[in-house]
């Protein structure tokens, strides 16, 4: 998405209802292999995602009010968002196994928790989350994000799952996954409903996507991550530049 | 209050697996016969595609006025478009969520786990509310 809204010729509301069915799209692929080796937790999934879809159709009317009004406001925050990620990706230090000091009311509430199998060792790994409330709340950004400018907010799922609510790293990012394919739903209706999803755009970009993940929720557990990560982020700060660039007309 | 222990996979993790994965399978299928029969020019498009670069740089609301593309529900009535009919496979896979939904709030309700089955019914609610496109917002 960041992609296409700053180097091809597509109106941003194009891009942007692209963007949520290819969120969308990746995240349903990818999560039946996660499910059914029990990376992705639906008792995790379901609060965070309610939290994030609720704030994602409040987001979806906003982008779609705020683009109305003036384009060059979604591309220039979109810029600004873009950057403020590659920052994030840049210095968040995620933890394998985060030490968990106990749920709190709201964790046992709802009895988040499970357990996996850890490739890597054999051995199967318990876990909780604590400061379930903290995470929530930020979940509310997340889907505001997710609505305005029709990113997947992946990145932003991952780091809340793992660093502040304690799920280990490999259940925060699979979890992500899950609780994306709800909140983009609502969302997408949304784009889908005002028209801005254009099928020449949309579809080849959804199909890619689909398959892609796929083959890379089976590829992950194998692939070593820190180059594809750096080069994600140099393309997202190239991105990112080219849309704050577009907004003030260059 | 639900059962299982804190450390436990709620025992519908699967069968939600099993539903997302036929349903994508589902979407995708219908999603690529429309998009061929678009691409092919088996089906007559509302917006010719030799045109279609005319119209991606314009907003949304400009698209609409001079495409005379329908919105809300309105694609239905127009499914027999090449442009349109795949909306069909992407209004599917819009869907998947809701059905997967849909199966858990029964899971639950049978279960008796009485807060996973609410958080359920609220996102369900989300979810139709967002798909029935009452919400309208003007500027």
């Amino acid at each position: 998405m960041p992609l296409a809204s700053s180097f091809f010729p597509f109106h941003i509301d194009f891009v942007r209802g692209t963007g949520l069915f290819i969120a969308l799209g990746s995240s349903l692929a990818a999560a039946p292999h996660l499910l059914g080796k029990n990376l992705a937790s639906i008792k995790l999934a379901l609060p965070t995602a309610l939290v994030a879809s609720a704030f994602a159709v409040v987001g979806a009317f906003f982008g779609l009010w705020l683009s109305a009004l003036n384009p060059a406001y979604i591309q220039g925050s979109l810029g600004v968002t873009i950057i403020g990620i590659v920052f994030i990706m840049l210095f968040a230090k995620d933890s394998e196994h985060p030490s968990v000091a106990g749920g709190n009311y709201l964790t046992q509430m709802l009895h988040i928790g499970g357990i996996y199998q850890e490739e890597t060792t054999g051995k199967e790994v318990s876990w909780t989350v604590h400061n379930t409330g903290k995470g929530l709340f930020c979940f509310v950004f997340v889907g505001l994000l997710a609505g305005i400018f029709g990113l997947g907010a992946g990145w932003a799922n991952m780091p809340i799952l793992n660093m502040i609510m304690g799920a280990p790293v490999k259940v925060a990012v699979a979890t992500s996954g899950l609780a994306l394919s709800v909140t983009d739903s609502t969302a997408a209706w949304i784009y889908l409903n005002k028209g801005a999803v254009l099928p020449m755009i949309t579809v080849p970009s959804l199909v890619g996507i689909m398959l892609g993940a796929r083959i890379g929720s089976k590829l992950l557990p194998k692939v070593k991550p820190a180059a594809v990560r750096y080069i994600v982020i140099s393309v997202l700060f190239l991105a990112g530049v080219r849309s704050l660039m577009k907004a003030f007309g260059y | 209050m639900e059962r299982t222990s804190e450390f436990k996979n709620i025992p519908e993790q699967r069968l939600y697996a099993n539903i997302l994965f036929y349903l994508n399978l589902i979407g995708l299928f219908i999603l690529l016969t429309g998009f061929t029969l678009y691409l092919t020019g088996v089906i007559t498009p509302l917006v010719p595609l030799e045109d279609l670069p005319r119209f991606w740089s314009l907003s949304l609301d400009e698209y609409i006025e001079k495409s005379n593309m329908p919105t809300g529900w309105q694609w239905i009535s127009k499914i027999g478009y090449g442009d349109i009919a795949p909306m069909l496979g992407i209004a599917v896979l819009a869907s998947v969520t809701f059905v997967c939904y849909f199966v858990l709030l029964f899971q639950f309700l049978k279960r008796g786990v009485k807060t996973l089955a609410l958080i359920v019914s609220i996102e369900l609610l989300l979810i139709l509310l967002s798909a029935s496109n009452l919400i309208q917002v003007t500027h």
